[in-house]
This record gives structure tokens, C-alpha cells and sequence, in this order.
């Protein structure tokens, strides 16, 4: 099943995707496009977690479906085994469908209320297989009890499930037909804290069971940091930094990463004595219809030049930096520089950071 | 004197499935200017709460004490009520979009708090609210002021809202999951101007959240909650370093930041128990790794715990027993076992 060579599982190419919004009182014309995904590019090898980052409205979700052949594409190639997805017809991506699974956020909204569980996790047999009923159920059953619910809950309502146990329900679905690749968009968002672990360990431990690879779509940094073996940053469709997780925690290049990594709050570090400088980014994400000239990021950047709003930059490697480890930026953040907290619409509300003394460990 | 003093909370809802014991015996104190954070998961009664305060859980059954300036705000009538709310006490919620009125301008949703407490006469207002909106932070305030709610972003509607809040510069605000909805880089534009507001006013702030990362930033003070009763209490970083609940121990470890890259984590195998009845152990019994018979003999009252003053937990276990355990108290694997409910 592993795709010949060094080949990527996955291989996006300059993948763009625009949606369009439709206007008009009488006849609905397109009046202008979502540019949802522009020109991205990235390669998932086989085993591999690759997390996706971003605020809200920035296309991780997107291209998610873009990738498991959700959305057909406006431009690029997607190349998963070697073979072309976005040349496929619907007949022809029918048997690669089972190879690509999906886990959506939601537990409540993604299983329908009024089928028993049994019956939910069976349709991937039925649709893709050709397994007589008896097989079906077993088949059920086992994988039931690998993703740690009771087999004898078969017949079972998902509302008789609690949040934690629809998110195994749908991760047993995804897994049903031994996939090799699974998008995971926001799989632990809507579960609490100690529940969230209980799913990361389940997803961890398939991981390495059937050698699955992952894309891994979440908000949750510390998620993500914990799960992923590279991380892929978006802003507003495009992809601005990507590498080794560590590198991009460690030493992220990008402005914006640099201050989506500052802003998460982190129970662990805050009594350590590790409380860092926050970078307080102003305004919010421009409108994907009319993203900013040049760097799309410029017009909340700290460190933004005229350049960057006329140049747009190339994802690439920086000189002192890992291989792999890629930014998108005419002027990437140096080790050890302190970006500006300066928020430039706003410069009363700009305080020092949340600290103080009582902050360090004893 | 703590501006507000909360003793021995219950409530409870009937319903037609039976009754839903919420808050099963919440005590907390909020001290002027100070952060109270109430960290609890979903169905743990930390919402209910503070609603139940408020006489804004209609139908409710709710007994106990909640002396706001050494007044009982549960014996109050909703006249009294009125008087309060907005003016000494107001609430910000988790969705900004829901909780102003979509068919109003911002500027005439604020003026509305100005003059409900008839301390604004109307022309004064609107140059009130221009102020608040300039205040939380919001670009050209004047022109603003006559936009409607779904021309905000989510982030300046939480401005909006904060603004509202802050209208009557109330003694206490309730800020229940304020940022949930909110991205990263937004929430924190919102927390540093809650901590910026508060420092200003000398406001109380009750923070209500299921995030750690968010209360190890802005709390002085924490309750973690579970299952309508609260499990521990301290200042913020005897709850982060020295935590004596098997429970609060058990969330520190949950976090894959507490984890790190390699670790494994470590959830908390199990779910909650039923909020339908009222239990007479330990809630947190049959989820605890260190459990005891004497843990089903009636829930454990706080007692004070640790080494610092205040610091009060619900367990048996000794009492200079803190700290996030080293070694996993569970055995890895076992969440795989955890399928029954």
C-alpha cells in the first residue's frame, strides 16, 4: 500500500480554491470571489502528522476538503499515491475514497440521531465492501472495542453517547476501511480538557497501529504542538510558514506565527517562570474577497515595510534555517528579537505584558 | 470585607426527566479588584452559578447566600435585583453576536444601560457611549457609535460588550468564557483590555472558563468545580504548582503543554458522574486514581491544604500532599477501557 520510492502520500501543488458570492435582485451573478485557498503547496510522507494553524476564516478547513476530495479545486494538483485526485471523475475516486477519511469536530452534529450506532459504523462497509451482514457486525464490533467503546453498545443512539464517546464513534467510522491518510479537522474543540487527552492518546495510538498519517487541524497550539511532526501556519488562504514543529516552536521566522505562538496563554510555562512577552496583534483577519496587496499579513504586521505591501514574498528557505522549515516573509524575525507589542490602531490600550512578580516558581 | 461572599450555593431545576442538582454546595469569595477565576468542565455548574446569582436562572430552585457589600442578592426582590444588575454587577457573555440586540445600533444598545439606571439623561449619552467605545479600544468611535451589531467583527463586539459592561463602572463583572469564541490572537487583544479595565476601575472580575491557559494568565484566585461542587480553591499558583485535588492534578496533566513533545498524556480515565442525583461520596470517586472506601462515606468538605493561606481542597488525602505527580498516576492505555457511562 505504500506508495513506491520516496513518493509522497500526499502531494498538494499549488492548490488555489475560489468560491464564489453570488449577488443581484433578480438574475444572482457572481459579483466577486472568496479567495478561500491561494497557491499551496506541501507533502505528507507516510506516518506523518502535519498540523495546520490559523485564526478562523484562514482555509485550514478548506483545504481540508480540497485534500479528501470534498471541493473540487479552481486550480493545482493533488496528488495522493502518485495519482492525480483533481483529474478524477467520481466514478474513478470512488475506491480511493476509503483510503482518505475524515474526523470532524462536532460529535453531536456529524452522526445522525437517529440511527444506531451499529448501523452508522457499518455504512463504510456496506458502501465500499462487499462483506455479508454477519461479517459487518463483527467487523462493527471490533472496531468498536479498538477505539475503546463497549461492543455491546451496537444498538445504542448516538444521544445516548456522551461527547467523548461520539468522537471515538466517529474516529472508529474513519478508521472502518483501513485508510492511510485522515484529516482530523478540530477533533478535540468541543470536548473537555480530560476528555480531549483521552482522544489524542486514542488517535496517537492508531497512529502507530496502522501507520496512519494525519493532518491534524486545530486552534489548540498546545494541541497541535503535541500531536504534529510538522506544522503547516495559514493566513488569509495562503501558507505562510511551514517545518519541523519543534523548529517553528523553538524558532518561529514568521511575524505572524511568532505572534499567534505569543498569544496563546499556557497554564504549564506561566509558574515557571516563563511567561513570555506577548505580541498583541491589532485589528482583525481582512476579508478573504479582498485580501491586502503584497503580504497579505502586512497590514497587521509589527514589522511590516513599503515593500511588503507592494512585493509579494515566496515561501522559502531562510538562510540559517533547518531544511524543510520554510517562511514567507521579506523580513523574518531574527533569534532572540523581541517583535513590537506596539498595536498601532489602538496605542492606549497597549499595557505592559501580564506579568509579575509573583509569576516565578518558588 | 470581600465584596462578594457566596456560601453554601444549591440549585437545581425540575424537569420532566427528574431533578438536575447543578450546584451542589458552592462557596466562594471575591475580593475588590481582584480575578476570581471559576474553571469547571461543561456541566459542572460553573455557569449556573453565577447566573443563580443574578436571579437569571428563572425556574430554578436555588438556596444558599451570595452577600454582594454585605447584602443577600438571593433574598432580593427583582425590583432590588434590577438596581444591580448593570450597576454594581454585570455580565459579559461567551457570544458577543447573541447577546446584543441585532436590530439596534451599538451606540443605542449602550445608552440604553446609561439610562436604565437613570444616572444619564438622554442628550448626555451618546457622547457617553463614544467614550466607552474609545475606551475598549474601538477605531473612530463617533462613526461607530451608529454602527449595528453584525457590522463588528467577533472581536470588537466582545469590545462592544465590554464597553456595556463597564458602562455603570460596575464593583464586579461576570465574564462567562468571554474569549471562548474568540481566536488566539483576538483573545488576547481581549484579555489584556479586561486586565487594563479592571486595573483602571478597580473592578472585580469572576471569570468563567474551561481554559488554564487563560486563568494561569489573568487569575488571582481559582475554584476548580466538578459536578456542581467545588473541589479546590487557591491563589493561582498554588493551583498550577501545588495542586492537592486528584482532580485539579489530573486537568494539569491533561494539557499536552504540561506533557510536552514526548510525553505521553495522561487524561482522566472515565466521565463525569450524572448531575440527576445527588451524590453522598466524593464526586469525583469513581474517575480518581487514589480512591478510598472512606471516599464513599459522604462527599469530603474543603479543608485547608498545602502551605499557603486559603489554600482549601475536597479530598481526604493528606493535607501537605501537593503538587502534579511526577509519575503518571494512571497506567497508560487504560483511557482505551474507558466505553462505559
Amino acid at each position: 500500500m505504500t506508495p513506491p520510492g520516496d513518493a509522497p502520500l500526499l502531494d498538494v501543488e499549488n492548490v488555489v480554491k475560489y468560491f464564489p458570492v453570488r449577488g443581484g435582485a433578480v438574475v444572482q451573478r457572481e459579483v466577486a470571489q472568496v479567495r478561500a485557498v491561494e497557491n499551496v503547496s506541501f507533502t505528507l510522507t507516510t506516518g506523518e502528522t502535519l498540523g495546520l494553524v490559523g485564526e478562523s476564516g484562514c482555509g485550514k478547513s478548506t483545504l481540508a476538503r480540497l485534500v479528501t476530495a470534498l471541493h473540487p479545486v479552481t486550480s493545482g494538483h493533488i496528488r495522493f499515491k502518485g495519482e492525480d485526485i483533481t483529474t478524477l471523475s467520481r466514478r474513478q475516486m470512488r475506491p480511493l475514497r476509503r483510503s482518505l477519511q475524515m474526523v470532524f469536530q462536532d460529535p453531536y452534529g456529524s452522526l445522525n440521531p437517529r440511527r444506531r450506532v451499529g448501523s452508522i459504523l457499518g455504512d463504510p462497509f456496506s458502501v465500499h465492501g462487499t462483506l455479508s451482514r454477519g461479517q459487518v457486525k463483527k467487523e462493527v464490533q471490533d472496531l468498536m472495542a479498538r477505539v475503546g467503546l463497549s461492543p455491546e453498545h451496537f444498538n445504542r443512539f448516538p444521544s445516548e453517547f456522551s461527547g467523548g464517546q461520539r468522537q471515538r464513534i466517529g474516529i472508529a467510522r474513519a478508521l472502518a476501511l483501513h485508510p492511510d491518510l485522515i484529516v482530523c479537522d478540530e477533533p478535540v474543540s468541543a470536548l473537555d480538557v480530560s476528555i480531549q487527552a483521552q482522544i489524542i492518546n486514542l488517535l496517537e495510538d492508531l497512529q502507530d497501529e496502522f501507520n496512519l498519517t494525519y493532518i491534524f487541524i486545530a486552534h489548540d497550539l498546545s494541541v497541535v504542538r503535541h500531536v504534529s511532526d510538522r506544522l503547516a501556519v495559514m493566513y488569509l488562504g495562503k501558507l505562510v510558514e511551514t517545518g519541523p514543529v519543534e523548529e517553528i516552536y523553538s524558532r518561529s521566522r514568521h511575524p505572524y506565527t511568532a505572534s499567534l505562538l505569543s498569544a496563546v496563554p499556557v497554564a504549564a510555562t506561566a509558574f515557571r517562570g516563563a511567561r513570555k512577552e506577548r505580541v498583541i496583534l491589532s485589528g482583525d483577519v481582512p476579508s478573504p474577497v479582498n485580501p491586502p496587496s503584497g503580504c497579505r499579513f502586512h497590514p497587521r504586521c509589527p514589522k511590516a515595510q513599503e515593500r511588503c505591501a507592494t512585493e509579494e514574498p515566496l515561501l522559502e528557505q531562510k538562510p540559517g534555517d533547518a531544511p524543510g522549515h520554510l517562511t514567507a516573509c521579506h523580513f523574518p524575525v531574527e533569534a532572540g528579537e523581541m517583535l513590537a507589542i506596539a498595536s498601532r490602531e489602538t496605542p492606549a490600550l497597549v499595557g505592559p505584558p501580564a506579568t509579575s512578580a509573583e509569576a516565578t516558581a518558588p | 470585607m470581600a465584596l462578594l461572599d457566596v456560601r453554601d450555593l444549591r440549585v437545581s431545576f425540575d424537569t420532566d426527566d427528574g431533578t438536575v442538582y447543578a450546584v451542589q454546595g458552592m462557596s466562594f469569595t471575591v475580593e475588590t479588584g481582584k480575578t476570581l477565576a471559576i474553571v469547571g468542565e461543561s456541566g459542572s455548574g460553573k455557569s449556573v452559578s453565577t447566573q443563580a446569582i443574578m436571579g437569571l436562572s428563572p425556574g430554578a430552585t436555588v438556596t444558599g447566600e451570595a452577600l454582594l457589600d454585605g447584602q443577600d442578592l438571593l433574598a432580593m426582590t427583582e425590583d432590588d435585583l434590577e438596581g444591580i444588575r448593570g450597576q454594581k454587577v454585570s455580565m459579559i457573555f461567551q457570544d458577543p453576536l447573541t447577546s446584543l440586540h441585532p436590530l439596534f445600533r451599538v451606540g443605542r444598545q449602550i445608552a440604553e444601560v446609561l439610562e436604565a439606571h437613570g444616572r444619564f439623561k438622554r442628550k448626555d449619552t451618546e457622547a457617553r457611549a463614544v467614550e466607552l467605545l474609545r475606551l475598549v479600544g474601538i477605531p473612530q468611535p463617533e462613526t461607530r457609535v451608529r454602527d449595528y451589531p453584525h457590522q463588528f467583527s467577533g472581536g470588537m463586539r466582545q469590545r462592544v460588550m465590554i464597553a456595556m459592561a463597564l458602562a455603570l463602572e460596575p464593583a464586579l463583572i461576570i465574564a462567562d468564557e468571554p474569549t471562548t469564541a474568540l481566536d488566539v490572537t483576538v483573545q488576547a487583544q481581549i484579555l489584556d483590555l479586561l486586565k487594563k479595565m479592571q486595573d483602571e476601575f478597580d473592578t472585580a472580575v469572576i471569570l468563567i472558563t474551561h481554559d488554564l491557559g487563560v486563568v494561569a494568565d489573568v487569575a488571582d484566585d481559582i475554584v476548580i468545580m466538578y459536578s456542581g461542587r467545588p473541589m479546590e480553591r487557591a491563589d493561582a499558583e498554588a493551583a498550577f504548582t501545588e495542586p492537592h485535588h486528584p482532580y485539579t492534578q489530573g486537568l494539569l496533566q491533561s494539557i499536552p503543554s504540561y506533557a510536552g513533545r514526548a510525553g505521553r498524556l495522561v487524561p482522566i480515565k472515565g466521565y463525569p458522574p450524572s448531575v440527576m442525583r445527588q451524590l453522598d461520596e466524593c464526586p469525583f470517586a469513581n474517575r480518581c486514581p487514589y480512591v478510598h472506601r472512606e471516599c464513599r462515606q459522604g462527599a469530603p468538605p474543603l479543608r485547608a491544604v498545602g502551605h499557603r493561606p486559603g489554600h482549601v481542597s475536597a479530598c481526604i488525602l493528606p493535607p501537605d500532599r501537593v503538587g502534579v505527580p511526577a509519575v503518571p498516576a494512571e497506567v497508560p492505555g487504560a483511557s482505551a477501557s474507558a466505553g462505559s457511562s
